[in-house]
């Protein structure tokens, strides 16, 4: 972040006390994932900040078996700050990280299960309404509501039927996680828009279709 | 409303359809439209029926209630010993398809079905129904078997639903302005396939209506 490579010299400040400013020459760099520090001997630490022999803190590699141990005995440490555990906060940060993805997960899932609703439903009203003579005239004929729902919901679940795997290619293709997660989204929205064409259905007006021509 | 080219009730036969009373009122709002108000009527066996009437005089209502495609408001109909007034949706679907066979104005074909196939939609659901082909020949269209109604004249369009109204051998056949579309000869020509088929299918009896 500050450009610097080995060799060149710094000029550190430290915030504490009546703050003096100190070059330091930088001996070597290191790439971090999080976190910005920077590594000194602590003899240098200590002369620099005129302490003496002090550790503001240490990393340390625990056998777990001993770890309550440790624990109790840092407890009792006079001047401990605090300490912290690196498996601790490793789970800490997984689960953070799990839950704000299941929440985005679910959200996108809930818009595409909408989007899915909306148009699988958009799609059987148009079929109903180009059809709606010609399932009214099959009613007349002696077609009962199920025939009749059958056929035209058959006709949806078919084309979902080739849809879907169609649909499983194609997201996979665009995202191989999350867009499977549509596609299932798909399932319970296809039942849902077929239910509320059922509605439809049961509600053709016999007579004013036989009073009309398209 | 007046009824023509019926024969003379014979008291001791039971009427095919009896309507005692018979009314419908529509609803368009505040106002109550009066279709039919307290019609009597027996149609008997053999009858070729014609009602005469001017045009929203009900006559297409009172087809669509002995067809069971409409219920009434008031008073009842009988079919032989069963009362219609008393079936719900599912009763009449079963009633129009075991006993009726209905004709339309617009004749109603389904376009994207060939003649043939149009007339096998009622014959597989029927239960003892002809062949497709022997109901389109009765009405004189062998040759149009494969013919999309699109391709068929308006004339050949309505043999094509009176085969497919006949196919079933209904016990009733009820046809709406059946001519309403059609030129004069042609509508000629589909009455007397009408009335052919009425003596030779045993029809127990046909009702058609026409604006006066």
């Amino acid at each position: 972040m500050l450009g610097v490579k080995p060799g060149d010299v710094i000029t550190a400040e430290i915030l504490e006390g009546v703050r003096p400013t100190q070059p330091l020459i930088v001996t070597a760099t290191v790439d971090e994932l999080i976190g910005l520090s920077a590594y000194m001997d602590l003899r240098a630490v200590n002369r620099l900040l005129r302490e003496g022999g002090t550790l503001s803190g240490a990393f340390l590699s625990v056998d777990p078996v001993q770890a309550r141990e440790l624990y109790e005995a840092l407890k009792r440490i006079p001047v401990g700050a605090g300490i912290g555990s690196r498996d601790a906060a490793w789970a800490s940060f997984t689960s953070t990280l799990g839950e704000s993805l299941g929440i985005v997960t679910t959200i996108l899932v809930t818009l595409a299960c909408l989007i899915a609703i909306a148009l699988i439903y958009d799609v059987g009203r148009i079929a109903l309404s180009e059809r709606a003579r010609e399932l009214a005239s099959l009613r007349v004929l002696g077609f009962t509501k199920g025939e009749i729902a059958t056929m035209l919901l058959g006709e949806q679940a078919l084309l979902t039927t080739v849809a879907l795997p169609l649909g499983f290619g194609l997201g996979y293709l665009a995202s191989a996680l999350i867009t499977q997660a549509y596609q299932w989204g798909a399932l319970p929205a296809a039942v849902v828009s077929g239910l509320a064409i059922l509605r439809r259905l049961n509600q053709l007006d016999l007579i004013a279709v036989l009073k009309t021509r398209d | 409303m007046s009824l023509g080219d019926g024969l003379p009730a014979a008291t001791a036969v039971q009427p095919v359809f009896r309507a005692t009373g018979l009314s419908k009122t529509y609803r368009l709002g505040e106002v109550a439209v009066h279709a039919l108000r307290g019609v009597d009527l027996d149609l008997y066996r053999g009858e070729f029926v014609v009602i005469l009437g001017p045009s929203g005089s009900g006559k297409s209502t009172l087809l669509n209630i002995l067809g069971g495609l409409d219920v009434s408001s008031a008073g009842t109909v009988r079919f032989l010993d069963h009362d219609l007034t008393r079936d719900d949706d599912r009763e009449l679907t079963r009633f129009r398809r075991e006993h009726v066979g209905f004709v339309f104005q617009f004749y109603n074909l389904i376009p994207s079905l060939t003649a043939r196939e149009n007339v096998a939609l009622v014959t597989d659901i029927a239960e003892r129904p002809m062949r497709p082909e022997e109901a389109l020949g009765l009405v004189g269209l062998s040759d149009r078997l494969d013919r999309f109604p699109a391709q068929l004249s308006g004339g050949e369009q309505q043999r094509v639903a009176i085969a497919r109204a006949i196919a079933k051998r209904p016990d009733v056949l009820l046809c709406d302005e059946p001519t309403g579309a059609l030129d004069f000869e042609t509508g000629v020509v589909v009455l007397e396939v009408l009335e052919q088929a009425n003596r030779e299918l045993g029809t127990r009896c046909s009702a058609l209506n026409r604006a006066m």
